[in-house]
């Protein structure tokens, strides 16, 4: 994924989820500037801007 | 990175299954606490939608795309339950409509495929998968 999106010019940031299947049930973008997070099953401090 | 930071509403713990399409967010219905924050006082535009029916593909041409997961796991609200029982539910549910789709109208032949050569061919896993799932 790292080298897939970084050829497309991002900069992938792994992390754990707990509490839940997928990464999207823990925070989805619901816009370019704001997520929606579960705390909970997500360090959120990820994306303090 | 983004600027703004929204949680759920802890009653809601899967409410971060919504989805952000230009204007719009769209949020499950059962998510009514989760979705008051989305709106953040009108700020922006959340549109519900009873995801129980979507994901049993009744609104076919409709918000979402026409869903094949009619397996009747998945109609149940997650936050009906508590979340390890949803957590399961999810699990299983996921197994049976992958599980389903990987052997749906496989020809033949697939029965005998081993990806490695070993004797652990298609058919001897599926077996056991169901020997496993069904009990003794």
């Amino acid at each position: 994924m790292r080298k897939l999106a970084g050829a497309a010019g991002y900069t992938v940031h792994a992390t754990e989820v707990t509490g839940c299947l997928h990464l999207k049930s823990a925070v989805t973008a619901v816009d370019a500037e704001t997520v929606l997070v579960n705390p909970d099953w997500i360090d959120s401090s990820l994306f303090d801007a | 990175m983004p600027d703004d930071v929204i949680a759920i509403d802890r009653r809601e713990p899967y409410g971060a299954n919504v989805l952000g399409l230009r204007d719009r967010v769209i949020v499950p219905a059962s998510f009514p606490w989760t979705a008051e924050r989305i709106s953040s006082g009108g700020k922006r535009r959340v549109v519900t939608v009873d995801a129980g029916e979507a994901r049993q593909g009744r609104r076919r041409g409709d918000l979402l795309q026409p869903d094949p997961r009619q397996h009747p796991l998945f109609a149940v609200r997650a936050n009906d339950m508590d979340d390890k029982r949803a957590t399961l539910r999810h699990a299983v549910a996921t197994v049976a409509y992958r599980g389903g789709k990987a052997v749906r109208d496989a020809p033949p032949a697939f029965a005998a495929y081993s990806p490695d050569g070993s004797p652990r061919t298609a058919v001897k896993i599926l077996a056991h998968v169901g020997d496993r799932t069904t009990g003794p």
